[in-house]
């Protein structure tokens, strides 16, 4: 036995568990009581009990809410698709180069190191109508400009930049979990004629099961909380408060308009569908992998 | 060997703890919206150093430029108890109502300091009718005029709304944005505009309460936004740029006006300022007066009840007040660096409204319902929100009040 007295070990785990309970468990708590009393005010004192009000308000009767409730409802399809998808993809690929993986593994992470708001104010440059990048090779190109941000193309030139983003980032993990693959069971398989496609659907997706779960569920969890790309390429859900994701409209209700108990609504909402997806997710993948 | 380095290395913490706490002076918190493109930004930032070398005091500033995350960001530091000492913030508004029980009036602060005699603005007083700020610089909006591109399209300056859609044909004729402005960031200057140039002067100041009804001017005011959307007054992704994006069109000429604050004029390049003027937005009604405009004072420096209640910081957070709001340094602090003929037009819009100077409904309006209100103007602009279900959404959430 490596560790025969687990007290120490015990300290390490409290103190993490207390900041936590500091930081994250406590302010969660307040946010459940605030949601469900009328504060007028960011500095404002819970008033009047509206009890499940806020609730009831979102779902029934606040369209920019439902808008957004589907804008990140959408984003976890794409998440998985684009991001968790793409990355598979390219892992993959840069799996079988045999020179020059480091170079790719830096280029498609370049994305993540970049602060989200310089990402945004430079896809904001891009979209401009006047100047931006995008119009100006239409122009080149004898074209009409073309009002990128328009409502009918807003919500997909917003979701390109969080996707790309974010690509690099479960390329990475992937291709980690490839490689940790042993080179045996390849060179077993390859014996035994499986090669191509077979080989990636037999033997490297069923062994890289649990890195899939783990991307899966973070890319679910991440799509619900988009935040900061949107706010800043699109302010207050422009055009016309269509491209609101429940991050963005969670912030515009409690910051901007100081409605902080339906912004606490929204946070609570946020996590209760963060954590359902994640749980489905998790379900479904599972089962899908005994299926394999 | 270990053991006399960490010795060594606790000593020389104690020492460092007892320098720190045989330190001379006081630290005091401040924040204002003396920062970025604001006139008297390095003013405030020398003057604060000038105190700190007179009094051996220290100050750590969070100034930044007045938009919503600043409100936000000050309100926050009130809710945390993070607030600053000595604070510039607005006055006389619904933003300043929720920190009003954690300054200190001046009436108080002259009553424990009756040697400093702080000037007790009335202008800025609180519906509780109490001062709690001073101000040192007064505010208007007005409709900025590249008067050089109206001269290059023939147009007259709009002084009155024929001259205002006639200067918009010409300019989307000769391929000039007539209007610069974002409804997705920054619609407030028109929002409040349109309404001041439909309405009567009791119609303006009307305040109703939730279920009251509101003047029809306020409605009719807000569908001019549509009326200037359909002849193309506005850049093409009105409902989807951004204020920072539009402000350089007009600077750069791209564009012929901009509705903004007296705030704005110190942006404007020194040598447009004998081809830039500020004017009234023109009425829509015969109702409304044509010399009215926005304006007033709406911020002040306070005093934080905290820093007050702390014997240690009380002296000096009193003095930073007045060494701010008094004398030369309240001179420096109001002034505006702009000049020719930009600085001329608004005197003569100030002269001539001296009696229709009013202050925007805006800053009456609760958060949440001013912020309702903004959010509906680019649906009023592109005619997919009615201007009178917006107001009756704005209505529900009692912005004067229950």
């Amino acid at each position: 036995m490596l560790y025969r007295d687990r007290r120490p070990l015990l300290v390490f785990l409290l103190l993490p568990l207390l900041l936590m309970a500091v930081f994250l468990y406590y302010p969660f708590v307040v946010n459940i009581y605030n949601s469900l009393f009328d504060i007028k005010g960011l500095i404002g004192k819970p008033g009047e009990f509206l009890g499940l009000g806020n609730f009831s308000t979102f779902f029934t009767r606040d369209p920019v809410a439902m808008r957004a409730l589907r804008n990140s409802a959408l984003m976890m399809p794409l998440s998985l698709v684009f991001q968790v998808g793409l990355g598979l993809v390219l892992a993959l690929m840069v799996d079988s180069v045999r020179r020059g993986q480091q170079f790719f593994r830096i280029v498609f992470f370049f994305p993540i190191v970049i602060s989200a708001t310089a990402i945004g104010l430079m896809f904001s440059l891009f979209y401009s109508y006047e100047g931006g990048m995008l119009n100006q090779l239409m122009v080149l190109m004898g074209r009409d400009k073309v009002l990128w941000l328009s409502k009918e193309r807003a919500y997909t030139m917003l979701v390109i930049p969080v996707l790309w983003q974010y690509v690099g980032f479960y390329f990475v993990i992937l291709l980690a979990g490839v490689n940790a693959i042993p080179d045996e069971i390849f060179e077993s398989a390859a014996m035994d004629g499986a090669a191509g496609l077979r080989r990636i659907w037999y033997i490297t997706l069923p062994l890289l099961r649990d890195v899939l779960i783990t991307c899966a569920t973070l890319a679910v969890t991440g799509a619900i909380k988009v935040f900061d790309l949107p706010s800043v390429i699109a302010r207050n859900g422009a055009p016309n408060g269509l491209t609101h994701f429940l991050g963005t409209y969670m912030h515009n209700q409690a910051f901007v308009a100081q409605n902080v108990d339906y912004g606490s609504a929204i946070s609570i909402i946020i996590v209760l569908l963060g954590v359902l997806a994640a749980g489905l997710m998790t379900a479904l993948m599972r089962r899908g992998g005994e299926a394999l | 060997m270990r053991k006399i380095l960490a010795l060594l290395l606790s000593l020389a913490l104690l020492l460092s703890l007892s320098a720190l706490s045989l330190a001379e002076g006081v630290t005091l918190k401040t924040v204002s919206t003396f920062a970025g493109t604001d006139a008297a930004a390095e003013t405030y930032v020398a003057l604060l150093k000038a105190w700190e070398d007179k009094t051996g005091n220290k100050i750590e500033d969070a100034s930044s430029t007045g938009d919503e995350v600043f409100k936000a960001g000050v309100l926050n530091d009130f809710a945390a108890g993070n607030e600053a000492d000595v604070l510039f913030f607005f006055a006389k508004t619904a933003d300043s109502a929720p920190i009003l029980g954690k300054v200190v009036p001046i009436e108080e602060i002259n009553a424990a300091y009756p040697e400093l005699n702080l000037p007790i603005n009335t202008a800025i007083a609180e519906p509780d009718g109490v001062v709690y700020s001073i101000p040192v610089r007064p505010f208007w909006e007005g409709l900025f005029c590249n008067i050089d591109l109206f001269e290059q399209v023939g147009a007259e300056l709009p002084t009155t709304w024929e001259n205002l859609v006639d200067a918009i044909a010409r300019f989307k004729d000769a391929g000039i944005v007539p209007i610069a402005v974002s409804f997705s960031d920054i619609p407030h200057y028109i929002a409040d505009a349109t309404v001041l140039s439909a309405s009567s002067e009791a119609d303006y100041l009307a305040r109703p309460k939730a279920g009251d009804p509101i003047p029809q001017a306020w409605i009719d005011g807000n569908a001019k936004i549509n009326e200037l959307y359909e002849l193309g007054a506005f850049p093409v992704d009105v409902n989807a740029t951004t204020e920072a994006v539009t402000s350089q069109m007009f600077r750069d000429k791209k564009a012929a006006m901009q509705m903004d604050g007296s705030w704005f004029a110190n942006g404007i390049p020194e040598e447009n300022y004998d081809t830039t003027v500020v004017l009234p937005f023109p009425v829509t009604s015969a109702e409304a007066q044509p010399t009215a405009f926005m304006g007033g004072v709406s911020m002040g420096f306070y005093v934080s009840r905290k820093a007050w209640d702390d014997p240690a910081r009380r002296d000096a957070a009193v003095d930073l007040l007045a060494y701010l709001t008094t004398g030369d340094n309240a001179v420096a602090l109001a002034a505006f660096q702009f000049k020719g003929k930009l600085l001329e037009s608004s005197f003569e819009m100030l002269n001539a409204g001296l009696t229709t100077m009013y202050g925007p409904i805006q800053d009456a309006m609760d958060p949440e319902a001013r912020s309702y209100w903004f959010s509906q103007i680019p649906g009023i602009a592109d005619g997919t929100v009615v201007p009178a279900d917006a107001w009756k959404g704005v209505m529900e959430l009692a912005p004067f009040g229950k």
